[in-house]
C-alpha cells in the first residue's frame, strides 16, 4: 500500500470513482467504435448496461463523499454540498476554492436520468427523439465530470501522471469521435434530403405492428375503394 | 474526544495524572508563519487523508462548527508541524472558516502554554497558490 494511513471510506471513494471515470471513457468509445469496425458492434449492445453500472459506482462514490466531507456539521449535507465553497468564492482569488463538488452532482444527476431511462418502456413512452436527447446530456454529464476531476483530486496531488492521464482520456474520446464523424461525413453527404413521403413512401404501420414470420396487408391510397 | 485509527498504539502512562493546578505560558515572541489552514479534529483524527482540495469542504464544515484550527507550516527539509491558532488574550479567535485548506500568512504572538506551541492571531493573509 502506498498510503497506509489512507481509510476505507477513502479507498472506497477513490475506487469507485476511478472505476466510474475509466467506464465512462469506454462508454463514449464504443460509439464511435462501432461506426468505425463492426466488431465492436457486440458492445453496442451491452452500452446501456455498463452505463447502468457506472451509474452505481458514481452514486456510491457520491454518497460516500457526502457522508465523509459534508455529514454531522453545522448544515444540511446535501446544502454544504452547493455552499461550502461557495459561500466565499472569489473567481479572483483563483481555483484554490473553486466549486468542484457542485459539477459532480451535476454529473450524477444526468447519470441518474439517464440510468433511470434506460429501458424499453421508457424509449416506447418518451418517443425516440425526446429519448435520444435525454441522453445526449451524457457529453455535459461528461464535461462536468473532468471539470470536477480537474478542480478537485488533481488539485490535491502533485503528480503530473493524473492530469496526464485525463488529457489522453479526453483525446481519445474526442478524436474517436472526430475519426468517426470524418468517416461518416460521405455518406451523410450522399443520404436523402427529401422525406420518404416525398420519395413516394407512405407510412402504414410501425415495425412493431409486423408480428413475426407474417406480413400485413394495406390497402394504398384509392386501391381500397376500387375494390369496393 | 478523538477517534483513533490504531487504538493499540497508545498507552496510558499515568492512570490517575495529578490535576493540573495551574497554566504555564512562555512567550515566544512575535512570529510570521506561512502554511495551510487545517481543522485540528481531522488532522489528529481519523481522516486520511485531512488535507488538500477534496477535503476542503469538510474542514470548512468542521471549523464553522467550532473546531480548533491549526496551522500546519513544513519545514525546509518537508517536515510538518501544526499550531494550534488561538485569539488574543481573552478574546475568541476570528478566522474567515473559507480559508480552511489555503495558504496563508499568519502573524502573531507564539507561546508555549504547558509546552504546547500556540499562535495568537493578530493577522491573517492569503496567500497565492
Amino acid at each position: 500500500m502506498l498510503h497506509p494511513a489512507t481509510t476505507a471510506e477513502t479507498i472506497v471513494i477513490r475506487a469507485t470513482a476511478l472505476a466510474a471515470l475509466v467506464m465512462l471513457h469506454v462508454i463514449l468509445c464504443i460509439g464511435p467504435l462501432a461506426r468505425l469496425d463492426t466488431r465492436f458492434t457486440p458492445l453496442l449492445y451491452n452500452r446501456r448496461h455498463l452505463g447502468v453500472t457506472m451509474f452505481f459506482l458514481a452514486l456510491v462514490h457520491a454518497v460516500f463523499s457526502t457522508i465523509q466531507f459534508h455529514a454531522l456539521g453545522d448544515k444540511n449535507p446535501i446544502v454544504s454540498i452547493f455552499t461550502a465553497s461557495w459561500d466565499d468564492h472569489n473567481p479572483a482569488n483563483g481555483i484554490a476554492n473553486f466549486p468542484f463538488e457542485i459539477f459532480g452532482a451535476i454529473a450524477l444527476l444526468i447519470l441518474f436520468l439517464m440510468a433511470a431511462t434506460s429501458h424499453d418502456f421508457w424509449l416506447k413512452n418518451l418517443g425516440a427523439g425526446f429519448w435520444k436527447m435525454l441522453h445526449l446530456l451524457v457529453y455535459v454529464a461528461y464535461g462536468s465530470v473532468l471539470v470536477h476531476v480537474a478542480f478537485g483530486a488533481l488539485q490535491s496531488h502533485t503528480s503530473p501522471a493524473y492530469p496526464i492521464a485525463l488529457a489522453i482520456g479526453f483525446v481519445g474520446v474526442v478524436g474517436l469521435h472526430w475519426v468517426a464523424a470524418v468517416r461518416e461525413k460521405p455518406l451523410n453527404a450522399t443520404a436523402p434530403k427529401s422525406s420518404p413521403e416525398e420519395d413516394g413512401f407512405l407510412p402504414v404501420c410501425r415495425v412493431e405492428d409486423v408480428s413475426e414470420s407474417c406480413g400485413k396487408v394495406v390497402n394504398l391510397g384509392s386501391e381500397g375503394a376500387d375494390r369496393r | 474526544m478523538i477517534e483513533m485509527n490504531s487504538p493499540e498504539t497508545f498507552k496510558v502512562l499515568d492512570p490517575a495524572p495529578a490535576e493540573v493546578s495551574s497554566t504555564t505560558t512562555k512567550q515566544i515572541g512575535r512570529i510570521t508563519l506561512r502554511g495551510e489552514i487545517v481543522d485540528a479534529k481531522c488532522f489528529f483524527g481519523v481522516m486520511r487523508p485531512a488535507l488538500g482540495k477534496v477535503h476542503r469542504a469538510c474542514a470548512i464544515r468542521c471549523l464553522s462548527g467550532g473546531v480548533p484550527a491549526g496551522l500546519r507550516v513544513l519545514d525546509g527539509e518537508g517536515h510538518e508541524s501544526i499550531f494550534p491558532l488561538a485569539g488574543k488574550p481573552g478574546e475568541a479567535l476570528a478566522l474567515n472558516v473559507q480559508l480552511a485548506r489555503l495558504f496563508v500568512e499568519v502573524t502573531g504572538n507564539a507561546e508555549l502554554m504547558n509546552n504546547v506551541a500556540l499562535l495568537r492571531v493578530e493577522s491573517v493573509r492569503r496567500l497565492r497558490e
